[in-house]
């Protein structure tokens, strides 16, 4: 799960190279994009959030050391972007905020998905990490809510084929997010 | 969460899967072979309840659709394309030229929020009307008109402040480009604005300009129709607000920007 720029790249990406840009963001712009979505909510909040993210990083690179993995650096600059854009939103809708009561739960919490940020960023970090037959068997599972008979049925494949993969991939989940364990918000 | 199967059981029952059943691992703790039993939805499956919430929370991270999503295919030109511009680098894409003419046509902003996020044909239209390298050369004659201007303002004003904006186009109008000039005046920062590409809006629509800080907080710097001999201003310095863009918007009464970004573009001090 990690990932590391070398000093040329690093240079070029500081230096707003496209392509070692764009090669910045294939590595983890997926990344980004889900923990804003998973934030934020809105398609168009998670765009803005990545471009921001991508752009507060382009411009802290020289913080960077070459050879250290980007993504816990990046998630930091992915949850504070995404709080910042949150946060921006609440006011831009102040204009009604004298008519909602001190006490209104919109005024005194955050969103309960900012507290998940990390957690969010590692599980989609450790999903990118499945071979596709095995991740498309846990979104099938998760994500629609099928049963171990139904992905068989969907993906046309015996049975025993999908508890395997799916023992398999969950035991893999569970490995790479050990570190995660009693640490969920 | 997703409703998992109440009748799965852990036993294989003739799967061909050539790799062999992780299920036999004799390594495996017998506490982490039911985490993940239960994790794979098995019933009946014994844990201690922190296990049972911790795993919980894991499964609703995993039923959380935005968890899964995956990002707009454009998505990427505009994070190349808002980078670029800020470090002044014209962006490079290998996409063939686009030689359609611009689509002058009315954009439908209506239509444009409500459209869903990641449907097929959206992607389609989107690879269709992927960003062309056409812009770059645009880019390169606005940025020559950039210093031209720069330089008279200097031999006319003597040391006037100036900024300058290379603006690119994002998905939304990929025909656009354009470049503005900010000048210090005792009033605020003059900004001239000249895009190409855009198409006219009328009738309630229009574009607005803003300059955006590193916190993201955005300043409204006008609005007009079309692009050409755009003149605005700001009551904040371009050294703080780095960032210019360009929305289409429309008189619906909601000041807060519509975030469909036409131009972007990074300010640079000359």
């Amino acid at each position: 799960m990690s990932q590391v720029l070398s000093r040329d790249e690093l240079d070029r990406f500081r230096a707003g190279d496209a392509d070692a840009v764009r090669s910045v963001y294939r590595e983890y712009g997926r990344l980004v994009y889900a923990v804003a979505r998973n934030q934020l909510g809105s398609p168009q909040l998670a765009e803005e959030s990545t471009q921001q993210t991508f752009l507060k990083a382009w411009r802290a690179a020289a913080t960077v050391d070459p050879g250290r993995d980007l993504a816990p650096w990046l998630a930091t600059i992915a949850r504070r972007t995404a709080i910042d854009i949150h946060r921006q939103e609440l006011r831009q809708r102040a204009s009604a905020l004298d008519d909602v009561p001190a006490a209104h739960p919109a005024l005194v919490q955050q969103p309960e998905s900012i507290g998940r940020t990390y957690d969010a960023w590692q599980v989609r970090l450790a999903l990118d990490e499945l071979p596709a037959d095995e991740r498309e068997i846990v979104q099938l599972q998760h994500l629609e809510g099928l049963t171990q008979a139904a992905v068989a049925h969907r993906l046309n494949m015996p049975i025993g084929t999908v508890k395997s993969r799916s023992f398999r991939a969950h035991k893999k989940l569970a490995g790479l997010l050990g570190h995660l364990r009693d640490g969920f918000d | 969460m997703a409703d998992h199967d109440s009748s799965v059981d852990t036993s294989d029952d003739g799967g061909d899967d050539p790799r062999d059943d992780p299920r036999d691992d004799p390594r495996d703790d017998p506490r982490d072979a039911a985490r993940i039993d239960y994790l794979t939805g098995a019933a009946g499956v014994e844990l201690t309840a922190a296990d049972r919430a911790e795993l919980d929370d894991l499964r609703a991270l995993l039923a959380d659709p935005h968890l899964w999503a995956e990002p707009p295919a454009e998505l990427e030109n505009s994070v190349v394309a808002l980078i670029a511009a800020e470090a002044g680098t014209a962006p490079i894409d290998t996409a063939p030229i686009d030689t359609r003419p611009i689509d002058t046509a009315p954009i439908d902003l209506a239509a444009a929020r409500d459209r869903p996020p990641n449907s097929g044909s959206r992607r389609r239209q989107d690879q269709a009307r992927r960003w062309r390298p056409r812009p770059a050369l645009l880019l390169a004659a606005a940025a020559v008109v950039a210093v031209v201007v720069s330089a008279v303002l200097l031999l006319q004003g003597g040391s006037a402040r100036t900024f300058d904006v290379a603006l690119a186009p994002t998905d939304l109008v990929p025909a656009a480009v354009g470049s503005a000039t900010m000048t210090k005046t005792d009033s605020g920062w003059k900004i001239h604005l000249e895009a190409t590409g855009l198409p006219r809006l009328d009738g309630g629509q229009f574009y607005q300009a803003w300059l955006r800080n590193a916190d993201g907080v955005q300043v409204p710097i006008g609005t007009f129709n079309e692009g050409t001999d755009v003149t605005l201003w700001a009551g904040v310095s371009p050294a703080d607000f780095p960032t210019m863009t360009v929305t289409q918007e429309q008189a619906d009464g909601d000041q807060r920007s519509s975030g469909l970004s036409v131009l972007v573009g990074g300010a640079h001090q000359n």
